[in-house]
């Protein structure tokens, strides 16, 4: 396991305070935050490459930041991904080899083998330069890990890349993480892609560690607000607590007027009748419902009505901007193509929409 | 790519007055050159070129030249990387300092030397180490001092040059920060660097003024190159002057020339 | 347009021309040897006859070079007698026209205090003294230390001698300037060095029987002189009682009688002294470290 403890770093206009972080072994952990908040230092700090101003960093139970860097068996990829230029893509990947005075013959077999699964033995007499964009990430990754590191840094892996490539590394990075289960610690500013290739996710805004947990959870039940925006939440209401039932366990929550019913283990910690919340829930989890059709119970507390104000087709889904009759409050709502064209939708049109409630999420 | 021409003549105008400037100054010191064979006479260029002062002071340009660099070179190397890679106090300080002898003049420099000697410290360093005022070592200090800061320079450009993320990937995967010096931002600098020894050699090559106020010009022990066609003017002896630019120019250009091959074979695509 | 440019044209032209062919200007190739003495003279020079006289200043040799090179100039004024001979030999000057100016003697000069205590020629062989003299093949002064040398020394001490030789200096002000920059301990130079720095060099006087020769500074008329006229007036200007007082303020010898207190009475003026070989490349041999 490796812990990152009381991380401090305060550089130029940079104020990073007291992070930790915890990753499991063999565990695909991704620190998710927007650009430009330090992410970088951060893992320079972890690499050795900069001193930070606090912090401890143990792998295992080995307390490894005073080390240097060349001792910390931490691998780095950069985002421009650094392949020596004056050395061929065989010397590129065993370089960590040889530079530890690692056995080559112990290696070998190793490293043939993620050379095989890597789809890169044509490759090895060539030079960088002659390397698709491609090949060159399938180069880099092999390099850093054929030495078979105790943690493998990756800096925005699919940053810059065409969206076909970028669906290519991202199987590929999920093939050799299942493969050969480095502890993998990613740093990216895109969601889908912490969500596609992580085991858990530490969202860091502002300096500090926001969030952290299994992507699910935080794809659903954000911490706070400020998270919810980043991860591009639409549906963010400011609501109130209405009274809250202990017997059936569930909180009413007011909206502008309108009222909801939920579960209260979804409100969270801060269940006080009055308490001013953010209400949150996720475009896919809104259904319109069909006249006639018969509606589930998880749907039927929690019904309005209204119009559709604007429809966009985005290709893969269809966005429909709704807004309630009562309390003119505006919903996104996301609706797969299939079930699109099943509904006869037009803007105008007055439907009722249901909140799925196990999917209301409460903030403070 | 020189077959692939826009129409039009403004890139015509643009191509021809840029290659135009470069003839041009070809032809300027091309010039220069074939006016020195307007004044000189065969036999005399044969006597004076096995002259046993001659080939001394060719010698002696030659190996001075050759040491001045490779001290320039073993204290500039380390310090275009502390200047190109570190961040420290003072640093624009000593990055400025390295103007110094741009701005001084070769005989400025030469006399700051030769004052040096005669403080206290100076005259320590000569009785108990080495004799520099006029002295062999004083040849090759003056030529050091007179390039090293221009080494650094041309060499911390290089460095600038090449990404410190390969040396930061380099030590995440296992080398020191020596090794990943030696390994990968030596052999990537290794062009610029050879280019910049050239120029620094060539430099020190041609130094007059600090050399003649140090270390004297005295035939067949301190004159060098520059320094006997300066006395050879100054004996009013046009003939062995032109004679000896003739051959220092020629020998100094075959060596550049020659360097820049084999400089040029090194390539990494 | 074209018009205004061609009017600017000839304007230049004429004024350019105006300027070199004037005849208020002279120009002289001189030895730096009397630079003190002559930058006073030119300026009362211009005072009393209007002529500017503009003077390039350097190296016996090199200034000769220059006036070769260049086809110009009214007046060569080198620092000793030996440049003047060859530019007399290459023809360059009216031999006619050559004049002595004034007398020059060879000294011992020192650092001011004499540090080291050099008292005569001998005490130059002494071990770890620092010695320089100016190049002799090129350098009149230097000539005349190599025949000092040669006919004062006997052949162990002159052994000596080249042993602290440590430079060849490449010009006569150069051979001053090595003790005022305290390069060397003591050179073989002129008299009157001493009175160029004052502050830093001190003339050690040598025996009458040790100089062998008295020097002087000559001028003549070049043969690239565009007048001929005004490069004489300031030849007798030189010669004239107010140039003469010039010099004598830089303590130069004005005649020979005066030159003769420091030497012996039949010493000759000038001349030729054949340079023997060995003193002519000093080889790494004879260096001692």
């Amino acid at each position: 396991m490796i812990r990152i403890e009381g991380l401090t770093i305060l550089f130029e206009t940079f104020k990073i305070m007291d992070l930790n972080i915890t990753i499991e072994e063999k565990e695909f952990h991704s620190l998710l935050g927007p650009t430009g908040c330090g992410k970088t230092l951060i893992l320079e700090s972890i690499m050795g490459l900069r001193k930070p101003t606090k912090g401890k960093i143990w792998i295992g139970e080995r307390e490894i930041q005073t080390l240097p860097p060349e001792r910390r068996e931490i691998s780095y990829v950069p985002q421009d991904l650094a392949l020596f230029p004056h050395l061929n893509v065989k010397e590129n990947i065993f370089y960590g080899i040889k530079a530890r005075n690692l056995d080559k013959q112990v290696y070998d077999d190793y490293v043939q083998l993620q050379i095989q699964e890597m789809k890169v033995g044509h490759l090895l007499e060539r030079y960088p330069a002659n390397l698709s964009g491609g090949e060159k990430k399938r180069v880099a990754l092999l390099r850093a890990l054929a030495s078979k590191p105790k943690l493998l840094l990756l800096d925005e892996p699919l940053s810059g890349l065409d969206p076909a490539i970028k669906v290519e590394i991202q199987q590929l990075l999920k093939t050799l993480h299942s493969s050969f289960n480095p502890t993998v610690l990613c740093v990216t500013h895109d969601f889908e892609e912490a969500y596609y290739l992580s085991d858990r996710i530490t969202i860091f805004m502002d300096g500090k560690a926001e969030q952290v947990g299994k992507k699910d959870d935080i794809f659903l039940k954000p911490a706070s607000k400020k998270v919810a925006q980043f991860l591009g939440a639409s549906n963010l209401y400011r609501a109130k607590i209405l009274s809250k039932d202990e017997f059936t366990q569930r909180a009413t929550i007011e909206v502008d007027g309108l009222q909801f019913s939920m579960p209260t283990r979804l409100c969270g910690d801060s269940v006080e009748v009055g308490r001013e919340v953010d209400l949150f829930i996720r475009p896919e989890e809104v259904m319109i419902l069909r006249d006639g059709k018969p509606v589930k119970e998880s749907l039927k507390r929690n019904i309005c009505a209204g119009k559709i104000t604007e429809i966009t087709d985005k290709r893969r889904y269809q966005l429909i901007n709704f807004q309630t009759m009562e309390g003119k409050i505006n919903i996104e709502i996301s609706i797969p193509n299939y079930a699109f064209r099943n509904l006869n939708l037009s803007v105008g049109k007055t439907v009722h929409v249901a909140l799925r409630e196990e999917s209301l999420w409460v903030m403070s | 790519m020189e077959n692939e021409r826009f129409e039009g003549n403004g890139e015509m105008n643009f191509r021809h007055t840029m290659l135009g400037a470069a003839v041009c100054l070809f032809i300027f010191y091309l010039g220069l050159l074939l006016s020195l064979f307007y004044f000189v006479s065969g036999r005399g260029f044969w006597e004076v070129l096995i002259h046993p002062a001659t080939l001394s002071a060719i010698r002696l340009s030659i190996t001075a030249a050759t040491l001045a660099t490779f001290f320039a070179v073993a204290i500039g190397l380390p310090s275009a990387y502390a200047l190109s890679r570190f961040e420290f106090p003072g640093k624009r300080i000593i990055d400025t300092f390295l103007e110094i002898p741009m701005i001084m003049s070769p005989i400025a420099l030469g006399a700051s030397l030769l004052i040096f000697f005669n403080t206290p410290l100076g005259e320590m360093i000569q009785k108990r180490g080495i004799f520099f005022v006029f002295e062999v070592p004083g040849v090759i200090l003056a030529q050091f001092a007179t390039i090293a800061g221009l080494a650094t320079r041309l060499i911390k450009a290089c460095l600038d040059e090449i990404s410190p993320r390969y040396e930061a990937v380099a030590r995440s995967l296992g080398s020191s920060s020596w090794q990943a010096f030696y390994r990968i931002t030596l052999p990537l600098a290794l062009k610029g660097l050879i280019a910049s020894v050239i120029l620094c050699w060539a430099k020190a090559v041609g130094e007059f003024g600090a050399t003649v106020t140090l270390a004297g010009a005295m035939p067949g022990k301190t004159e060098t190159m520059p320094i006997a066609i300066f006395t050879a003017l100054a004996s009013a002896n046009i003939n062995k002057t032109i004679v000896l630019i003739i051959i220092l120019v020629f020998f100094g250009l075959c060596t550049l020339y020659g360097v820049r091959l084999t400089g040029e074979r090194r390539r990494y695509d | 347009m074209k018009r205004v440019i061609l009017v600017a044209l000839i304007l230049a032209f004429t004024i350019v021309h105006h300027a070199q062919s004037s005849s208020n200007r002279i120009l002289i190739y001189a030895g730096a040897a009397s630079k003190p003495a002559t930058e006073e003279i030119v300026k009362g020079f211009k005072e009393k006859t209007g002529i500017i006289a503009d003077v390039i200043f350097g190296g016996s040799g090199f200034v000769l070079s220059q006036m070769k090179l260049s086809k110009k100039g009214d007046l060569y004024f080198p620092g000793s007698s030996d440049f003047m001979e060859v530019a007399k030999k290459e023809d360059l000057v009216f031999p006619e026209s050559e004049k002595i100016v004034v007398y020059l003697v060879p000294a011992i000069n020192v650092q001011k205090g004499n540090p080291k205590g050099i008292h005569s020629l001998r005490d130059l062989t002494r071990d770890r003294i620092r010695v320089a003299i100016a190049n002799p093949e090129m350098v009149c002064v230097g000539t005349y230390a190599v025949e000092i040398i040669e006919k004062n020394l006997a052949p162990a001490e002159k052994k000596k001698f080249k042993k602290n030789l440590v430079n060849y200096t490449e010009s006569c002000e150069k051979t001053a300037s090595v003790i005022s920059l305290k390069a060397v301990d003591a050179v073989i130079g002129w008299r009157v060095f001493q009175y160029w720095d004052p502050e830093r060099i001190e003339t050690i006087l040598l025996k009458p029987e040790a100089i062998s020769r008295i020097g002087y500074i000559p001028i003549a008329i070049s043969k690239f002189t565009r007048d001929k006229i005004a490069a004489q007036k300031f030849i007798d200007f030189l010669l004239s009682s107010w140039g003469k007082a010039a010099f004598q303020k830089y303590h130069y010898l004005m005649d020979l009688q005066e030159s003769r207190r420091f030497t012996k009475p039949d010493t000759p003026v000038g001349g030729e002294y054949l340079l023997p070989e060995e003193w002519k490349m000093k080889g790494s041999k004879e260096t001692a470290k």
